[in-house]
């Protein structure tokens, strides 16, 4: 039996991003990783940085995000960004060429001119712009396009480099790595953990569940039932096209967001639900949410149109019932703690903070008592 | 978009689709072939364009009297309609045992305005045959070095020669019927470079003679490409290749390699040859995308795996041709027959079951004798490229993939972009996945696998939602 203060579980970009924070603050952490690092979730997503108000709904989704209390964990997690590729070291293609936010009917300008407000409140920087002004400042955006938000700060990064530079940059600190080893047991012995694995047991003080959509069953191997599900999401990107696109486009009242990666390809995505998900392989894309999102893609930039499609993709992610993030202790089991959920991509940086004062019992740098996991449980033992 | 069901769909026009069609046909079904070229026959029978047809088109075509009769037949059939500039993009398996949905743009590829098309078949026939595999060395991406093929198209084709001094390289019988169509274009061939050995070719062709008298058709179809060879003085080495190829603007000469069993080139072999051109195949890989979509198990060359009626292992899917082992015109015409009469639901001909046994037994053969070996990861340099639509090198792909922790094929191809162009992976996947393999993967894959066969335009795809099925909630 090996010893270490944590074992992060899941190696995606939220387990990665912890392992390196607690490494960095003087703890002995391994990752134990299902299958390959940086491969589910944080290897399908399209790598957006969303910093102004999302689109509150993905297509089929049953409650929208509350974007009021998003708003200042983008924020926070806009600068904390910002500052990522320095503390790396290492070039993750993070840029931030800004976004546009556009509306088409007037319940869609409703939304935009009131998270606006609530953007100025939190010092996020957008401006309204009528459609003639969106369209001279970006002449790709259709006629249908009646107003649109500017924020500077939207922009993206690589998501096939972050979650391994953070993974690379922990193991300089001395994180160990564990591959192709599944968590099968989880139990409270005296002051901590034992975490079983086929490969042997691993004893720690803390544990950090970052395992996305395998969330809810590893905390349900500690005796604690998560309401969370995971759900498939697609992806699908063009040829290589020359600049068109120099800036991220969305949709306040739809499933869409457009970006041209620097190679040239035209990712095109917006929350649409796959065909099935599958946790043992690769989900199956649907042709039918395909359709409906590239159909939508070419109302809001009609010159995609002529554009060639070359793949698409589907990749899970953890939902809550109330679509918001799951971050903290996880109660009746201390030292357990979970991240997960949406948008973590754009937290990851800032979740491996709030993890790690959580872990030296420091205050958190955001408040964040209110994404707890115990709003999601059914029932502890 | 319309909606049409049938009985029995197959995928390629080429000799193995043409030759199920005529089967099902006889075995009582309705059916539908779908081929992407603009005229029936294939890369095998290929045509002259429709401006230059004369009555010497049969001059470079084996088996051409077979194929028009064939054609004809299929032409005059009422219960079979032929769609040319058919191109499937997706095909989309229901749960619960309903007809899966084939989706298909008919039309030029390039042109405005296709007609999306979805079929319901009772049973799919994949005939979609093979491709060319070209191993990358240095210059190999030099004006002046085609693939065997394109040679051999643009002499079979527009009866054109890819150059006055030409070298021929590679590995397979497919070379010799190159050389042939390059000397009646007027080219001179200077030599060709067969990569395997004496020794492999011996045990590939020599062992057991007698089982050979069986593909009397196909030896005499190679002795006739050595008799004009040996008439024309062409050189043939055995265990040589070309590792690279020089030149400014195009090609100007190849360094030859004498090459060990492993295809690693023998230190102290190496000389210069002269040419203006280099036509190199390796081999054939299989178009497998479409049968991977609807989940068909493969084998670990690549090849799908069928049973004794060319029936694969998802149930109504059967394949023929290429696409279960490189085998060559005949092979697939037997297993196009199998596969056709078994999907009408007839017995196939006792005949043509022994045929087709028979030619597997040569298509075996042909692996033992010219199978690339591993040796030809050697070739490269760092700065020779691997993909040539993304322009990624064999050094920036080995770089990614001894730096990343993230070894699975899928994101490291992502991360190094190789495989990820236009031709999504034909070309330079298998090489790719070979030198990533080499480099221990934890989660390998096929590049072939994918859920769009080939690019569509955004616009044709967002206009196929109008007829798709309701909403989900």
């Amino acid at each position: 039996m090996s010893t270490v203060d944590v074992v992060v579980i899941g190696a995606g970009v939220l387990g990665a991003s912890a392992a390196y924070r607690l490494a960095e603050k003087g703890f002995s952490v391994e990752v134990l990783e299902r299958g390959a690092p940086n491969r589910e979730g944080s290897g399908t997503t399209a790598g957006n940085l969303h910093i102004q108000a999302i689109h509150t709904r993905r297509p089929g989704q049953a409650v929208p995000v509350d974007s009021r209390r998003f708003l200042p964990l983008q924020k926070a997690a806009s600068d904390r960004w910002s500052t990522v590729e320095a503390e790396l070291g290492e070039e993750l293609e993070v840029r931030r060429p800004g976004g546009f936010m556009v509306a088409e009917t007037e319940d869609d300008l409703d939304q935009l001119t009131t998270k606006a407000v609530w953007e100025r409140e939190v010092g996020i920087k957008t401006e309204i712009l009528d459609g003639d002004t969106a369209r001279a400042e970006l002449p790709v955006l259709g006629p249908s396009v009646r107003a649109a938000t500017w924020c500077p700060d939207d922009g993206y990064a690589n998501p096939l480099l972050a979650g391994p530079a953070w993974l690379r940059a922990g193991m300089r600190l001395g994180v160990q790595l564990s591959p192709g080893t599944p968590v099968t047991g989880l139990e409270r012995r005296g002051e901590g953990w034992e975490v079983t694995t086929p490969t042997g047991t691993t004893s720690c003080r803390w544990v950090v569940n970052t395992a996305g959509p395998w969330i809810q069953p590893l905390t349900a191997l500690a005796g604690v039932e998560l309401r969370m599900r995971p759900v498939a999401i697609q992806m699908h990107v063009t040829v290589r096209v020359p600049p068109l696109l120099p800036c991220l486009v969305q949709h306040i009242g739809r499933g869409l967001s457009v970006k041209q990666v620097t190679a040239g390809n035209v990712l095109i995505g917006g929350g649409w639900p796959a065909e099935s998900l599958d946790l043992d392989a690769r989900s199956h894309a649907s042709l039918h949410s395909m359709a409906g999102n590239l159909a939508e893609a070419i109302r809001i930039l009609p010159p995609l149109s002529r554009l060639s499609l070359l793949r698409m993709w589907a990749g899970p992610l953890a939902a809550t019932p109330d679509e918001m993030p799951v971050i903290g202790a996880v109660p009746g089991a201390d030292g357990l703690l979970v991240a997960g959920g949406t948008y973590a991509f754009t937290f990851a940086p800032l979740w491996a903070d709030v993890l790690a004062a959580a872990v030296l019992g420091e205050p958190s740098p955001i408040d964040v008592r209110d994404l707890g996991p115990d709003r999601l449980i059914m029932g502890a033992k | 978009m319309s909606e049409k069901a049938c009985q029995v769909l197959i995928i390629g026009g080429g000799p193995a689709g043409m030759s199920a069609a005529r089967a099902a046909l006889a075995g009582g079904a309705q059916v539908v072939l779908l081929e992407a070229g603009d005229a029936l026959g294939g890369q095998f029978w290929r045509h002259l364009p429709e401006s230059r047809k004369g009555g010497e088109e049969q001059v470079l075509h084996h088996k051409w009297r077979h194929f028009n009769t064939v054609q004809r037949e299929l032409r005059d059939d009422p219960g079979c309609e032929v769609v040319l500039g058919a191109h499937v993009w997706a095909i989309e398996r229901p749960d619960g045992g309903q007809a899966p949905a084939v989706h298909v743009m008919v039309g030029p590829p390039d042109g405005a305005d296709r007609e999306p098309r979805t079929y319901l078949p009772q049973s799919i026939i994949f005939a979609t045959g093979g491709q060319e595999r070209t191993l990358p060395f240095p210059g190999w991406d030099l004006p002046g070095v085609y693939t065997a093929g394109a040679a051999q198209a643009l002499a079979k084709g527009e009866r054109v020669a890819v150059g006055q001094r030409v070298l021929v390289a590679g590995a397979g019988p497919f070379l010799l019927p190159v050389v042939t169509s390059l000397i009646r274009t007027g080219a001179t061939v200077i030599g060709v470079a067969e990569a395997s050995g004496w020794k492999r070719l011996a045990k590939g062709w020599l062992s057991r003679p007698w089982e050979l008298a069986a593909t009397r058709s196909k030896a005499g179809e190679l002795g006739g490409y050595l008799r004009e060879m040996v008439h024309h003085r062409v050189p043939y080495r055995a265990g040589t290749t070309v590792i690279a190829a020089h030149g400014e603007e195009s090609v100007e000469s190849v360094t030859l390699a004498r090459l060990d069993a492993d295809w690693k080139p023998v230190p102290g072999t190496q000389r210069r040859v002269e040419v203006d051109a280099v036509c190199v195949s390796h081999g054939f890989v299989p178009r497998t995308e479409l049968a991977l979509t609807v989940g068909c198990t493969v084998d670990a060359h690549g090849f799908v795996v069928v049973d004794d009626q060319q029936r694969t292992s998802v149930e109504n899917v059967f394949c023929a041709g290429e696409l279960t082992g490189i085998g060559g015109v005949d092979l697939a015409l037997a297993e196009g027959e199998i596969a056709g009469a078994t999907a009408a639901g007839t017995q196939p001909r006792a005949s043509v079951v022994k045929a087709r046994n028979v030619f597997r037994a040569f298509a075996e053969r042909l692996q033992t004798a010219h199978g690339i070996r591993p040796g030809w990861q050697t070739w490269p340099e760092p700065g020779t490229t691997l993909c040539r639509c993304e322009d990624v090198t064999v050094g920036e792909v080995r770089e990614v993939a001894a730096a990343t922790q993230a070894r699975g094929l899928r994101s490291l191809k992502l991360t190094t972009r190789a495989g990820l162009g236009p031709c999504q992976g034909r070309t330079c996947g298998r090489n790719t996945e070979e030198i990533l393999s080499s480099c221990g993967l934890l989660d390998p894959g096929r590049t072939a696998r994918r859920p769009i066969a080939i690019p569509v335009r955004l616009g044709e795809l967002a206009a196929t939602t109008s007829s798709q099925r309701e909403e989900t909630p």
